[in-house]
């Protein structure tokens, strides 16, 4: 007797372009154990024939590291936002819902176009100055381990947008930033040299759609694939804002 | 102005709890003499309406910041994706609560001073006191507004203490902002049993 495979059954969102309507198409991938979502738009990829045995295009999607560190292959599966490499089968209900994150303009499929994070980053001043006034290595300032700890977590933001997607202050119609560029400013300000430009980021997140356009929701820290507390650097990031309003109402 | 949306942000987080919310308190609290009788009722509302100055502070501490926290705070509101479908924690059930509650306030504030204040005290000349309330309230559709809207009012008040506590940096940790979450929960439930209980012996 012929052993029945068991598939695993997709619906996923397509679009041909930025400008296209969306639609959908089912998908039947053969199942095997330990098999993820970037496995399976590969199997599809390899022969792209819908579940009715329609021939079709190639899903388009994006993806490099395979172990959730690049943030590249960020998606909606089952609504909500998250890394696809790291999404395994066994643990998703069928059928396995899969739409881009429309926060993004969508390119094609399932890639977006994430860009509006790196401006962000730019905006917020995203980075450390070193302009040479000593020796990086021998006489730079040091920093207490204990907020190189706090450091380290908050660098592990891959810019995938997970958190941006779940936030409902981020979206076409609001000019919010959003958390993960806050979250940024925060890591900034938290470095010996970088701190140096503490002013200009606080000033950055306090300009329209900046962090006062934070309504709270906490579901950021919740959709974190990297468990980055962004709602309490948010929280710490509005008393500092707090304290330079005042002093430059006051002061200047 | 420098930091000018941050600014009109903070002012309307700073209206919400210190005008809008402690004139809520104050409400209340006079209505819910009410609990001691007609006549008890009737004497604190004769007492705030020989208050010095009385319709300049109606206007300018209480009029005007709920105009701008209201008319300000949808503009806010309506810019947000609503996705609690999607992403169904806790927090973001609040949050859209909080919008909820806000919309059905608005309408239920504009509502309650036109009828009372403008319509029946300023142009109709009625005595605001416990007869024209027990009438008003004994139209059980009204009534049941008057629950929303309390409910409703005392909910955006005190689930906004929860977001005036992280907009002001005051509370910052995961085990402080759920301390803070549950602390105001509980005064909702506090305070809206006191309003509940006031609004049923109107009509006793």
């Amino acid at each position: 007797m012929a052993e029945i495979k068991k598939k695993v059954h997709f619906i996923i969102e397509r679009q041909d372009g930025p400008n296209s309507q969306p639609y959908t198409e089912e998908f039947e991938v053969d199942y095997r154990p330990a098999l993820n979502v970037v496995a399976s738009l590969m199997e599809i990829q390899k022969n792209p024939v819908t579940k009715d045995g329609k021939k079709t295009t190639a899903v388009v999607w994006e993806c490099n590291c395979l172990e959730k560190v690049c943030g590249a292959c960020m998606m909606v599966i089952n609504g909500k936002a998250q890394q696809a490499c790291a999404a395994l089968i066994d643990h998703l209900e069928q059928p396995i819902r899969l739409s881009p994150a429309r926060t993004f303009p969508v390119i094609r499929d399932l890639a977006i176009d994430r860009s509006v994070m790196f401006e962000s980053l730019k905006k917020i001043h995203g980075w450390v100055d070193v302009d040479g006034t000593w020796e990086v290595h021998n006489d730079a300032p040091r920093q207490n381990p204990k907020t190189a700890t706090i450091a380290y977590e908050i660098s592990r933001c891959m810019t995938c947008g997970c958190c941006m997607d779940a936030c409902p202050n981020v979206n076409q119609s609001s000019e919010f930033i959003g958390p993960a560029p806050i979250a940024q400013a925060h890591l900034f300000n938290l470095h010996p040299i970088g701190e140096y430009q503490k002013e200009e980021r606080l000033d950055a997140l306090m300009e329209k759609g900046g962090l006062a356009s934070c309504g709270n929701s906490q579901n950021c820290v919740q959709a974190c694939p990297k468990d980055i507390k962004l709602t309490e650097y948010i929280a710490k990031l509005n008393r500092d804002t707090n304290k330079q309003a005042l002093k430059s109402l006051f002061n200047k | 102005m420098k930091n000018f949306d941050f600014w009109i942000r903070r002012i309307h987080s700073l209206s919400g709890v210190i005008a809008l919310g402690a004139f809520l308190l104050e409400h209340i609290f006079t209505v819910s003499t009410v609990m001691g009788g007609p006549a008890n009722f009737d004497k604190s509302v004769a007492a705030l309406a020989a208050m010095p100055f009385l319709v300049p502070i109606e206007i300018i501490a209480i009029g005007m910041p709920i105009a701008f926290h209201g008319i300000l705070g949808v503009v806010y509101a309506l810019k947000a994706k609503n996705n609690p479908l999607r992403y169904g924690y806790w927090n973001n059930w609040m949050f859209y609560l909080q919008r909820i509650t806000a919309y059905i306030a608005f309408v239920f504030i504009i509502w309650h001073v036109w009828t009372l204040r403008i319509v029946g005290k300023a142009m109709g000349g009625h005595l605001i006191g416990y007869d024209f309330m027990h009438n008003v309230l004994s139209d059980p559709l009204t009534f049941g507004f008057y629950v929303i809207g309390l409910l409703s009012s005392v909910f955006h008040f005190t689930n906004g203490l929860f977001g005036f506590s992280i907009t002001w940096g005051i509370v910052t940790g995961p085990r402080g902002q759920r301390v803070v979450s549950i602390a105001t929960l509980a005064l909702f439930v506090l305070i809206s049993s006191v309003g509940l209980t006031a609004l049923t012996h109107f009509v006793k």
